[in-house]
């Protein structure tokens, strides 16, 4: 789905969000006090949660905020206050070659799979439904992890305002599907992952008989 | 399948500034018969969005002074006193002249802060409670937008203020304001999950996240169909929105004012805005998602029957605040964990068996009738009363043991460094 294509307002969406992640992320690694750049890390991530809404992912979009700027970035923050000198604690390592070979190898990797990424299937099911204009009758059996049977495309394609809105209709039931059906051995195993490195924690933090 | 901006106020300015025509407007391009030209959907976009924010803004600030003056009286009458009475009938006026007062008052800022994010946190505590009334719906067709992740969006969202917590606890500079926002967050994070679970129960019953569709599959207000889901999602609605009992974070006898501390003027206002806007959140939320929001009988308009509920929610939430003492905070972090948390899980249970039992197969998307809806009430409200004796006798304090009380009194013998162990009463020598 190019970009382009879709009316103003979700470009504008597209580039306030965007700005919003960028600038936030730059902020992050140039301000000096820890602090600042722990919360300018929670505007970035409510820049990437703006990227999701976008897309029309809103399920990610609500996670991303929820997970990510009520929990993760006030973690972040307290673990910044036990920096003894937050004020001036940012300081750069010293070591500028390596650092940029790191992201040059990282940019690299990202652009590389970006391209090797079949965007094609996407822009399929877009022009289907764009063409066919009907209600969600494209059925996702070709689509590998999907149910087959269940219709994963708006049931309004012909509808402006939803083809403005993005392809996809109501993803948080397909995720809720896919979670405790397709892929219900891999859900429970990091379930059991979590539990663990919280049980894990615990027995580290807690406090040892002198005795 | 409602989409987002589906028979919303939203989509009614956006389609009259665009098309004129709301029906023309869903179902093809726009061809600028509108108030605007042309190609100007994303400007159609924005004035629509102000014109919601503005309207938003200014209905929440005005019901935020009738709010302050009813509990105000609220208290009084409590107290049997008789509250604020001198400034316009019955003191209406009272919180408008405090408002007043406040806006003109000196803004201190503490020589150590760091003024950006002590400047910045008051307008982020306030953002997340105005964002709610966003998706709640008033009435009948009357609501902003029927968000599909309606109820996702509600607890995201709020919790944002987390963040400004941390950020007015730090940027005070100030050891007690540290102490407060600690204990804030602690009890905003805690609280948050078994709020989440008390939901799911709802949830699942409507088979939506949508709020609309929530009111929609209420033939039975779901306070009567998961008492257990309502009595959690209301004690943690209390605790969120910092009420008495779980006000730990202000605390006024241990830690002053807590993270409210150093602010002065209409930054201090902006936090006494937030608290008691996220009261009306509150009542907001459990109207709609407990006591099927604006549904009501026949000669009464829908808008009426949900203020009307809200109001009652309201006046039972200032009925907890004005009678009960402050928790400690161990306390309050016990029944989260230990008492809310286990009832919120036994809830989903029976709820999600319930809905697995009654689930028609053939349609997926079907509400449950209201007879069906009676029989999971019937359940639940054993499981209710039940799992309530059983968490009530796990969680009762442990009585004191006879051994301690009945211990013989030793003195200490001087010139020994060693107490003499104390013999337990009946313990043979």
């Amino acid at each position: 789905m190019n970009l382009f294509e879709v009316s103003g307002s979700t470009t504008a969406a597209f580039w306030a969000a965007s700005a919003l992640a960028i600038g936030a992320a730059v902020m992050v690694v140039t301000v000096k006090n820890v602090f600042r750049a722990s919360i300018f890390l929670a505007f970035s991530f409510i820049g990437v949660a703006g990227l999701y809404f976008v897309l029309s992912a809103e399920f990610i979009g609500i996670v991303q905020i929820l997970v990510y700027v009520g929990a993760v970035s006030v973690l972040v923050a307290f673990a910044v206050m036990l920096v003894r000198d937050v004020s001036g604690g940012n300081r750069s390592i010293g070591k500028p070659v390596v650092a940029l070979v790191i992201a040059a190898l990282v940019g690299a990797s990202l652009i590389f799979v970006a391209y090797e990424t079949s965007w094609q299937r996407i822009d399929d099911i877009a022009n289907a439904d764009a063409v066919a204009g009907l209600a969600g009758t494209y059925v996702g059996s070709d689509a590998p992890g999907l149910p087959s049977g269940e219709s994963i495309v708006s049931a309004a394609g012909a509808d402006a305002l939803g083809a403005q809105r993005g392809v996809f209709a109501d993803t948080t039931g397909v995720i809720g599907t896919l979670l405790i059906k397709d892929f219900l051995l891999a859900f429970e195993i990091i379930g059991m992952v979590l539990t663990a490195a919280l049980i894990g924690a615990l027995a580290i933090m807690r406090e040892r008989r002198t005795t | 399948m409602p989409t987002f901006l589906d028979n919303s106020w939203f989509r009614n300015i956006y389609c009259n500034l665009v098309e004129n025509d709301s029906a023309r407007c869903a179902s093809g391009g726009w061809f600028g018969d509108g108030i605007l030209p042309n190609n100007l959907a994303w400007l159609a976009y924005t004035v629509a969005a102000f014109v919601i924010c503005f309207a938003i803004l200014n209905a929440l600030l005005g019901s935020v002074i009738v709010y302050i003056w009813a509990w105000r009286r609220v208290f009084a009458r409590f107290q049997r006193r008789s509250g604020p009475n001198r400034w316009g009938p019955f003191g209406m006026l009272t919180t408008v002249a405090d408002a007043i007062k406040t806006m003109f008052k000196e803004d201190v800022v503490p020589a150590e802060a760091d003024r950006l994010i002590f400047n910045i946190a008051p307008v982020l505590m306030v953002v997340p409670v105005f964002m709610v009334f966003a998706v709640i719906p008033f009435g009948a067709g009357t609501f902003f937008v029927d968000l599909n992740v309606g109820i996702l969006f509600i607890i995201a969202v709020t919790s944002g203020s987390v963040l400004a917590v941390v950020m007015a606890a730090y940027g005070s500079a100030n050891r007690v304001a540290i102490f407060s926002g600690m204990r804030s967050v602690a009890l905003l994070m805690s609280y948050e999950i078994p709020m989440a679970i008390s939901v799911i129960g709802a949830v699942m019953v409507a088979g939506s996240l949508s709020l609309g569709r929530i009111v929609e599959a209420q033939d039975v207000p779901f306070i009567i169909v998961m008492p257990l889901g309502f009595l959690v999602f209301a004690i943690c609605a209390l605790a969120e929105s910092n009420q008495t009992p779980f006000d730990i974070a202000e605390a006024e006898s241990e830690l002053g004012s807590g993270y409210l501390n150093d602010y002065s003027s209409m930054k201090f206002g902006m936090f006494y805005l937030a608290e008691f806007a996220a009261g009306i959140a509150a009542a907001a939320i459990i109207t709609t998602v407990f006591l099927s929001g604006w549904r009501g009988w026949w000669p009464i308009p829908s808008q009426f029957w949900f203020f009307g509920k809200m109001g009652a929610v309201l006046f039972g939430m200032m009925w907890i605040r004005f009678t009960w003492p402050r928790l400690r905070p161990d306390q309050v972090m016990g029944l989260a964990w230990k008492g809310l948390f286990e009832l919120t899980l036994i809830n989903l249970l029976s709820t999600g068996i319930m809905v697995a039992v009654f689930a028609d197969e053939e349609a997926p998307g079907d509400l449950f009738s209201a007879n069906e809806l009676w029989i999971m009430a019937a359940v639940n409200w054993v499981v209710f009363v039940v799992s309530i004796w059983a968490i009530g006798k796990v969680l009762a304090p442990k009585p004191y043991r006879a051994a301690m009380l009945e211990a013989p009194v030793q003195l200490y013998p001087v010139g020994v460094d060693e107490m003499p162990a104390v013999k337990a009463a009946g313990a043979a020598d």
